[in-house]
C-alpha cells in the first residue's frame, strides 16, 4: 500500500505540482500557409474512437519509479481513463464529457480525490488530443516549423517533424523569483515551460500514424517523467 | 487488518486449490506440493469498449516458490524463491526491475500461503465464504474497507480433484477480472531456477 501511496503522490505532481523555471516561451515567427500546417499539427492527434493501453512508467527527479497501465477510450473529445496495477487491479477510473465535465466511477486511495481526477485527464488531453485555443503557425529561431495554440491561461506549442513523430511543449505564466526564492519588488510575469512531451517510434496502425512511445516530462524542481509505451490500439467503430 | 492485494488474492484463491474448501468429498491427506497452468486473464471494465485480454503462466511449489508471467500484451514476471521476491517488466528487449505494488501483494501472499496449502482457506477471517452450486464457491468479504476494493469472488471448480476452472473476481458492479485456467498439472517436481530467472 506503501508503494501505492507513492504511484498517487507521483501523479498528483505530475499534474498539478511541477511548477519550477522552466525555460522561457521561444518568439515565434509567423509563417505562410497557416491552415494546412494547423491541420498538419493536429493530425498528429488521434481522430474518431479508439482504445489504447500503454504501460507507464514514472520517475521522479529524486530517482523513485514504478509502473502502472493506462487503459484509455477515446470518442472525440469524449475521455474515459483508468489507471491499474500490471496484474489488473483498478486503482482509478474516470470520463471526461467533450464539456470537460468530470466523472470518477472508481478512486482506491491515495488515489481518491479530484486534484488527481483533473491533474490525470489534463495529461491526457495534452498527450491525446489537440490543444485549446487559437492557433498560429510560424519557425522557431533554429527555423523549425512549430503551430502554437494560446488558451489564455496556458500555450502549447507543436513542433511536428517529418517521420510523423512530434514534441509538444506547454507553457504557463509564471513569477520570476530571485535567486534566494523571494519575489523581486517589481515581479515579472513571464511565460516558462511547463511541460514536454516526446512521441517517438511513431508507426502505422490501420490508417493513421501513432507513436509508440510517449513522454511526458515536467519541468522544475518537482519534476517527473512519464513514459508511456503502447500496449495496443483499437479503433473502435463509430458512436450509434 | 491485513489488506490483501490483488494478485495476493488471485494466487491465494488459486493455490487453495486443495481439498477442504474445493470439494468435500477428497481426501484432505492429499496435500498439494505443486501446481502449473496458463491462464487467460480478461478485464471487464464500465469504461472500456472491450475487454483486456493477457496471457500467461504460472507455477508454484512448497514451501514458498512462485512464478507467475503475463506473456501477453505485456510481459512481466514475478518471482518468488528462499524469501527472495522481485519483479520484472520488459522493455526494450530486456527486463528491469519493477518496485511496484505487486511486490507488497506478495508479501500478503507468503504470510497465508502456508494456511492454504495446507487447506485452511476458510481460516481466513476476510471473507465469508458459502456454495453457489455443486462447483461454485462464493467470497464476500467481511470488512467494509475490502468491500471498497473487491465485492465478492467465484470460484469455478473444476471435475476434476484440486483444479480450479475460474476465478472471477468483482470489483464493482460492471467491473470484473476473470481467470480462466488450462493444462493444470499438480505435484511436478519443478526446477529451482524457474523461480529465479526471467
Amino acid at each position: 500500500m506503501k508503494r501505492l501511496l507513492l504511484l498517487g503522490l507521483t501523479l498528483c505532481l505530475l499534474s498539478a505540482c511541477a511548477m519550477g523555471k522552466g525555460e522561457l516561451l521561444p518568439k515565434l515567427v509567423r509563417g505562410p500557409g497557416a491552415s494546412a500546417a494547423l491541420l498538419r499539427c493536429t493530425a498528429v492527434f488521434p481522430q474518431g474512437r479508439w482504445q489504447f493501453v500503454h504501460a507507464i512508467a514514472f520517475r521522479l527527479a529524486d530517482g523513485t519509479s514504478g509502473n502502472a497501465l493506462g487503459v484509455l477510450v477515446l470518442n472525440g473529445r469524449e475521455i474515459k481513463s483508468a489507471l491499474m496495477t500490471v496484474e489488473g487491479l483498478t486503482l482509478f477510473e474516470a470520463r471526461s464529457s467533450e464539456a470537460g465535465e468530470l466523472e470518477v466511477l472508481r478512486a482506491l486511495p491515495p488515489f481518491d480525490n479530484r486534484e488527481f481526477a483533473g491533474g490525470l485527464m489534463r495529461d491526457v488531453r495534452t498527450l491525446f488530443q489537440p490543444p485549446p485555443g487559437l492557433g498560429q503557425y510560424g519557425t522557431l529561431a533554429d527555423g523549425n516549423p512549430v503551430c502554437r495554440y494560446n488558451a489564455g491561461q496556458e500555450l502549447t506549442d507543436i513542433l511536428p517533424r517529418e517521420d510523423g513523430c512530434w514534441q509538444l511543449h506547454t507553457y504557463s505564466e509564471q513569477t520570476s523569483l530571485r535567486t534566494d526564492g523571494c519575489q523581486p519588488a517589481d515581479p515579472r510575469r513571464e511565460q516558462r515551460r511547463t511541460r514536454t512531451v516526446n512521441a517517438r517510434s511513431c508507426g502505422q496502425v490501420g490508417s493513421v500514424i501513432l507513436p509508440h512511445t510517449l513522454e511526458l516530462t515536467g519541468s522544475g524542481p518537482a519534476g517527473y517523467t512519464l513514459n508511456l509505451r503502447l500496449v495496443s490500439a483499437e479503433p473502435l467503430p463509430a458512436s450509434p | 487488518m491485513r489488506a490483501p492485494t490483488f494478485l495476493g488474492l488471485l494466487l491465494g484463491l488459486l493455490l487453495g486449490t486443495t481439498p477442504v474448501w474445493g470439494n468435500p468429498t477428497v481426501n484432505p491427506s492429499v496435500r498439494l506440493r505443486s501446481v502449473q497452468a496458463n491462464f487467460t486473464q480478461e478485464k471487464h471494465l464500465k469504461i472500456l469498449a472491450r475487454p483486456l485480454v493477457s496471457q500467461g503462466i504460472f507455477a508454484f511449489q512448497t514451501p514458498q516458490s512462485l512464478r507467475w508471467e503475463y506473456l501477453r500484451p505485456l510481459h512481466s514476471i514475478l518471482l518468488l524463491h528462499e524469501g527472495q521476491m522481485r519483479k520484472l517488466i520488459e522493455r526494450e528487449g530486456g527486463f528491469e526491475q519493477d518496485n511496484g505494488a505487486g511486490i507488497d501483494a506478495m508479501r500478503v501472499v507468503l504470510q497465508d500461503i502456508g494456511s492454504w496449502l495446507d487447506g485452511r482457506f476458510t481460516d481466513n477471517p476476510l471473507f465469508q465464504v458459502t456454495r453457489a452450486g455443486e462447483r461454485t464457491v462464493v467470497l464476500t468479504p467481511k470488512e467494509q474497507g475490502l468491500q471498497a476494493v473487491i465485492s465478492r469472488i467465484e470460484l469455478q471448480l473444476g471435475p476434476e480433484e484440486g483444479v480450479m476452472e475460474q476465478v472471477t473476481i468483482f470489483e464493482g458492479p460492471e467491473s470484473f477480472t476473470q481467470l480462466r485456467f488450462t493444462n493444470t498439472v499438480l505435484n511436478r517436481e519443478i526446477p529451482a531456477e524457474t523461480f529465479t530467472q526471467p
